[in-house]
This record gives structure tokens, C-alpha cells and sequence, in this order.
């Protein structure tokens, strides 16, 4: 089993890939956040605030097709919530590239584990309610 | 507190502890929480939820700025990420039913364990012994160049290490920390995975687990992008300068500071709870 690491496809031109997909969707993320950011301080910027009382987040904050549609908008809390979305993906999408990964290696049980991480995710997503 | 106060204040010492918690691999999830109740007197929940989503970014940034980490084992770190999201789910509901005031205390005694291990000095697993029959199974083999030689290594006491793990992702969901110093407990501890590759496969898998209790916390209202947005982009920028700095920077002293810091905050963080000031 020596040189099991050395195997992998690490540097194969389709990882190249998958490494450069997660790179340009980091920073997209980030750009996203920030760009929801400058928004909410150019409008709201001088606006009193407190976050001392809980008071939970409402539904367009909350679920996946309202803060999308919300951000399309223009809606500066919802431009952050899209990106801190994004970047709930890219972890999300780094499994499902590593499970390609194995898919391509043929190595069925390490294909198996990648699916019960994505099943576990999934079902943490779908609380999201899409 | 205006916005443009609280999101300057925010990010501003967000970016401190990123760079702080980057530059002694202690992570800066660790004194976001603390800094931003009781500093700012955030709501645990939403300053937890916070927490969360800058241990994401702090992951996927530092990925993508180095690509592959160099000793990190990715089957082990997949196997792993089993428990390891698992328990966050169970962290994350976990939280929504909890009393601020335990969340508190319990973070503060994470805390203390992370300044505690911190300045233990590691030593290297005894790579020679014979490998685990579970561990051959399931491949959880590898080897790294150690003084320009390949030393193999292969992971022992897998149900422990995979319990380790639950109880990793659990305090991650509960306290919206990566948990760095319990996952390389298990791994190093544990299950004797060199030191090396037990930091280098937690980084990797930190963000997966971050990422499977966000959901939740999404979802339920937790996550407030106001509190949020200044935070992930403090500790962001800040684990990124913390990155570049960590070349030809003398770590040892600023980590004792750091575990310092992070033991008054830990007992601040338990007497607030004793006392139900949150």
C-alpha cells in the first residue's frame, strides 16, 4: 500500500480544473459579500444598530430562492446572504470533486464514502427548504 | 452603534484575530465568538452563526491560495468528514435548544483546552509499528517525506479516532469554531497519524464540517449577514496577510501570547455564563 498518495490524480489536468473551479468561486463569493457589504453601509450606513436581542432572521434571509431572488434585486442583505451561500458551496463542491476523483480511480469504496459526506451535507442543505 | 461603526469595529478586529489565529495555526473562529459578545454584546446565536461562515472562508481562501496542502492525507480526511458532519448537524440542533448560558460555559472550557494544547510540545508518532487491520481495509495508509526520506504511516485505532471526530463536528456546530485542536487530537492522538499530515488533513476537512452545520444554522435564522459580512472578511483578509507572514515570523512568543489572550477570554466567557450577564 506504499505510495497510495502518490497515485492520486493530483496532478492530472482535470484536478488542474476542479482546483481553478473552487478558486474562481472562492473569490467570486468574497466579491459577492464585500459588494453586499458597500451597499449596506452606503444605504444604511449611518442607520442605529444592535445585535444584543436575538430575533431570528426572516423567511427572505432564510430560504434559498427568496434570498436569490432578493439579490437579484439588489437587496444588500440579501447581496451578503448570496455570497455567504456561495461560500457554503465551495466546501459542498470540493467533496463532490473528490469523489470524481475516485469515481476516475475507479476506488468504489472511497466513491461511497464521497456519496454518504454528500448525502450528510445534503440533508443538512435541505433545510434550506429550495 | 451605527452600522459603518459596528462593521469598521467588526472587521477591523476580525482581521487581527484571522491574521493571530493564522500566524499560531490556532484558527481566528476561536476569538470571533468571545470578541464579538463581549465586546460587542452580539447575541451568542448570531455571533456563533458569524463565527461559522468565517471558518468557511477561512478554509476555502486559504485553499485557494496554496492549493493542495502538502502533507494532507484525503482519504483519511474524507473517512473522517463522515463523523465529522455528522456531529455538526447534531452540534447545530444541538445549539438551537441549548441556554446561551451553557453554550457559553462549554466554549469557554473548549477554549481553555485549545490554549492548553497549544503549548504542548508535539511528538512524532511512532511510525514503525505494525499497521491496523481496520485501517488496511479502509486504506487509511499514506507516507510523507520526513529529512528526505518516504516515511510510511498507517492509522491505528479507527472507531476511537472516528468517535474523536463526531465530538469534533459536534463542538463546531455548537460553537461555530473549526475545532482544529480536538480533530488533531484525534488524529495525532488517537489514531498516531504523524503530526504533519494530522494539521495539514484538518485544515482540509474544516471547512466541510463548517459548511454542513451552516445549513442549519441558515436556515433557521441564525445567520445574520449584518454581523456576518465584517467578520468573514476580516478574518479572511487577516488569515491571508497571517499566511505570508509565517515564513520569517518569530511564532514561538506570539503564541504563548495568543494562548494567553484566548485563556482570559475562555474565563471570561465561563463567569459571564455562571453569572447569566449573556
Amino acid at each position: 500500500m506504499n505510495g497510495v498518495e502518490i497515485c492520486e490524480i493530483y496532478d492530472s489536468a482535470i484536478h488542474r480544473a476542479m482546483t481553478a473551479i473552487l478558486r474562481v468561486l472562492t473569490i467570486v463569493a468574497g466579491l459577492v459579500i464585500l459588494v453586499g457589504g458597500v451597499l449596506l453601509l452606503v444605504r444604511h450606513g449611518d442607520t442605529a444598530t444592535s445585535f444584543y436581542a436575538f430575533a431570528g432572521e426572516p423567511a427572505s434571509l432564510r430560504l434559498v430562492s427568496e434570498i436569490v431572488a432578493g439579490a437579484f434585486q439588489g437587496h444588500a442583505l440579501a447581496v451578503v446572504q448570496f455570497g455567504i451561500l456561495l461560500l457554503i458551496a465551495t466546501p459542498v463542491l470540493r467533496v463532490l470533486f473528490v469523489g470524481i476523483g475516485y469515481l476516475i480511480e475507479r476506488d468504489w469504496l472511497y466513491v461511497l464514502v464521497a456519496a454518504i459526506v454528500l448525502v450528510v451535507l445534503g440533508s443538512s442543505l435541505m433545510g434550506l427548504k429550495l | 452603534m451605527t452600522q459603518l461603526e459596528f462593521a469598521a469595529l467588526a472587521s477591523a478586529g476580525s482581521l487581527f484575530a484571522g491574521f493571530l489565529g493564522s500566524l499560531t495555526g490556532l484558527g481566528g473562529g476561536v476569538v470571533i465568538v468571545p470578541m464579538l459578545v463581549l465586546g460587542f454584546h452580539v447575541d451568542v446565536h448570531y455571533a456563533v452563526g458569524a463565527s461559522l461562515i468565517s471558518v468557511i472562508g477561512t478554509s476555502a481562501g486559504a485553499q485557494a491560495a496554496h492549493g493542495r496542502e502538502g502533507f494532507s492525507n484525503t482519504r483519511i480526511g474524507l473517512f473522517l468528514e463522515i463523523a465529522t458532519t455528522m456531529g455538526a448537524i447534531c452540534g447545530a440542533f444541538l445549539s438551537t435548544s441549548m441556554p446561551t448560558k451553557w453554550i457559553a460555559i462549554i466554549f469557554g472550557l473548549v477554549l481553555l483546552y485549545s490554549a492548553w494544547s497549544s503549548m504542548q510540545t508535539k511528538k512524532q508518532a511512532d511510525a514503525s509499528r505494525p499497521p491496523d487491520a481496520l485501517a488496511t481495509k479502509l486504506r487509511l495508509v499514506g507516507n510523507f517525506p520526513d529529512r528526505q526520506k518516504l516515511v510510511s504511516y498507517s492509522a491505528r485505532r479507527v472507531p476511537l479516532g472516528f468517535s474523536l471526530m463526531f465530538g469534533a463536528g459536534t463542538l463546531s456546530g455548537l460553537l461555530g469554531i473549526g475545532s482544529g485542536a480536538v480533530k488533531v487530537l484525534a488524529m495525532d492522538q488517537a489514531m498516531q497519524i504523524p503530526f504533519k499530515v494530522s494539521t495539514a488533513t484538518s485544515n482540509f476537512m474544516i471547512g466541510v464540517t463548517a459548511a454542513a452545520s451552516a445549513g442549519v444554522y441558515l436556515s433557521r435564522g441564525y445567520i445574520n449577514p449584518a454581523v456576518a459580512m465584517p467578520v468573514t472578511i476580516g478574518v479572511l483578509v487577516g488569515s491571508l496577510l497571517g499566511a505570508r507572514f509565517l515564513v520569517n515570523a518569530r511564532v514561538k512568543s506570539v503564541r504563548v501570547i495568543f494562548a494567553i489572550v484566548i485563556a482570559l477570554l475562555a474565563a471570561e466567557m465561563i463567569f459571564n455564563g455562571l453569572t447569566g450577564k449573556l
